[in-house]
């Protein structure tokens, strides 16, 4: 599913965040969305899922020849930091996704055992997800956007918190993925750029000067 | 609004595993919903104790034992000694009859002057199993004896339990009253010690059978407060309510502290409405966990309870405040956004 901006622009009182701003991210491609902090990586995230209104322009979806609003219930969020059932174990967290779209339980637990083991985590599954390193924790998110069947995946900073070589991992996560899922990461770090396919950035004539 | 496709069977699956998972952050609190649910029945126990207790002291020194005669002693009245002796069916009653007082008498094995009183076997029980009952305050307690009678007969006694002042058998020798007596001036009522003595004497007084004068029942005891009424607006039985209440502030202020948890439902695909569904089937698990230890223990300790039942129901609405309240302290989070979820984790 294609992702499509045309000159969006999105402020909080009489703070501009980005405007004029346009791209596309491609279907089934992982695009790094990219910006230096604070340049509203993660709003233009939230509006990307309709969570977040534009002043102006437009964002849409395009599968095919069809043409939708932007719809949560599309997306699967892979956030920054440790967002997890911190005493369930990592295959409960993955299966979560699974469930939710009203899969059976040993449905549920095949699809999240194969997303665990696409992420190098299938050893772990059974692993109280509190006694994981950051850099598994953030495996098991992305474990959990691969289990649901949710054509766009979007993860926001992922490497935040984790070392250079968790950082490594997961460009390796990224760049070895065989999902049909639109992909986008929300990055300044130049290891997940470089594992991506494609790059979109927030340019400065986006990020209205303070 | 995004709709999901959990099915509840696996929302309550979710709700279980994370309240009842000894790792899980509920889990404590789980425990003090089980404690809170052993506490309440086991104080409502102590608190029927110290008023029955009380009750029971008071029943001594005459509180719900009705002398009905007379309004006026210028009119009268005599009363049917059977329909005295039948107050002794109605619910409220324990004990009914009448006493004639018989003179006094010497008994060898006693003393001089003794009073001896003729009295119902419905208003002192122990005449159904002994010919002459024996006031504790004249001879100690003991096993049953032969007690030789002022007219040489001999009769199987036993020193009688103690009764209140107003029946007036602590300090005789009661006997059978005679078949021939079928009337008499006064009838003696033993009430419930949970009867409320001004709610029921009309209607005994009712019940009887008499003629002459206007009859009135006469509760010789005087408290100031009545302990039932003094129980019944006790502030303590707010407890059970206030512990819930505590708990569901707790339960509510952690829920609060997980939206790490919330966020990864969420941004897995689980709607504002399954989340909602999970919060409420966590906290109802915790609180009918206090409800059930709480009827289990009712079950336990019903014997030393005034009322086990209201116990129970306590337990049912202090169980049905938790959900409520500690729901009501998370309200807001299912329907934030899941970014917004995970920036506040």
């Amino acid at each position: 599913m294609q992702i499509d901006i045309s000159d969006a622009r999105v402020s909080f009182g009489s703070r501009v965040v980005f405007t004029g701003m346009t791209a596309t991210f491609e279907s089934g491609v992982i695009t790094a969305l990219v910006g230096p902090s604070g340049s509203g990586k993660s709003t233009l995230l939230a509006a990307m899922a309709g969570y977040q209104q534009l002043d102006r322009g437009d964002i849409s979806y395009r599968n095919g020849e069809r043409s939708l609003s932007p719809d949560s219930g599309l997306i699967a969020w892979v956030p920054q930091g440790s967002n997890a059932l911190g005493t369930r174990t990592a295959l409960d967290n993955v299966m979560i996704a699974p469930l939710s779209e009203g899969r059976a339980p040993d449905d549920a637990r095949e699809v999240a055992t194969r997303a665990l083991v696409d992420v190098g985590l299938g050893d772990r599954a059974d692993q109280r997800v509190r006694q994981l390193s950051g850099g598994e924790l953030q495996r098991v998110s992305f474990a959990r956007a691969l289990a649901s069947s949710k054509p766009i995946i979007f993860a926001d900073e992922p490497s935040a918190g984790l070392d250079g070589a968790n950082t490594e991992l997961l460009g390796a996560l990224l760049a070895g993925l065989s999902s049909h899922a639109t992909i986008v990461v929300a990055t300044h770090d130049p290891i997940l750029i470089d594992a991506a396919e494609a790059v979109v950035r927030l340019r400065s004539e986006h990020i209205h000067a303070p | 609004m995004h709709r999901d496709r959990w099915v509840f069977p696996q929302l309550a699956r979710e709700a279980t595993k994370n309240v009842f998972d000894t790792h899980s952050r509920l889990y404590g609190l789980l425990v003090v919903a089980v404690l809170i649910g052993v506490a309440i029945p086991l104080y409502s126990a102590w608190e029927s104790g110290q008023l029955l207790t009380q009750l029971h002291e008071e029943a001594n020194q005459g509180r719900n034992v009705l002398t009905i005669s007379a309004l006026d002693q210028k009119s009268p009245a005599e009363i049917s000694r059977r329909s005295c002796e039948g107050l002794t069916h109605d619910s409220d009653v324990l004990r009914a009859g009448v006493r004639e007082s018989q003179g006094t008498s010497d008994f060898s094995q006693l003393g001089t002057l003794i009073p001896v009183t003729a009295v119902s076997v419905t208003l002192l029980p122990e005449l159904g199993h002994y010919g002459a009952v024996v006031g504790n305050a004249i001879r100690k307690t003991g096993p049953p004896f032969h007690l030789v009678m002022p007219d040489g007969t001999v009769q199987t006694a036993a020193v009688g339990t103690t009764q209140p002042d107003v029946i007036g058998t602590a300090s005789s020798v009661a006997v059978g009253l005679s078949p021939d007596v079928t009337e008499s001036t006064r009838c003696f009522v033993v009430l419930d010690p949970l009867a409320r003595a001004a709610a029921v004497s009309d209607r005994l007084v009712a019940e009887l059978e008499s003629t002459g004068g206007a009859l009135i029942a006469d509760d010789q005891f005087s408290e100031p407060r009545d302990p039932i009424e003094t129980y019944l607006v006790r502030p303590d039985r707010f407890l059970p309510l206030l512990l819930a209440f505590a708990g569901a502030i707790t339960a509510g202020a952690m829920g609060r502290l997980r939206t790490g948890e919330w966020a990864a439902y969420r941004m897995s695909g689980t709607s504002s409405r399954s989340l909602l569904i999970i919060q409420l089937l966590e906290q109802a698990s915790i609180a009918g966990c206090l409800v059930v230890t709480a009827s289990l223990t009712t079950a336990i300790v019903w014997p030393r309870m005034v009322s086990p039942l209201s116990t129970v129901l306590e337990a049912v609405a202090a169980g049905a405040l938790w959900v409520v309240v500690s729901v009501l302290v998370c309200i807001d989070i299912p329907f934030r956004t899941p970014t917004t979820l995970a920036k506040d984790r």
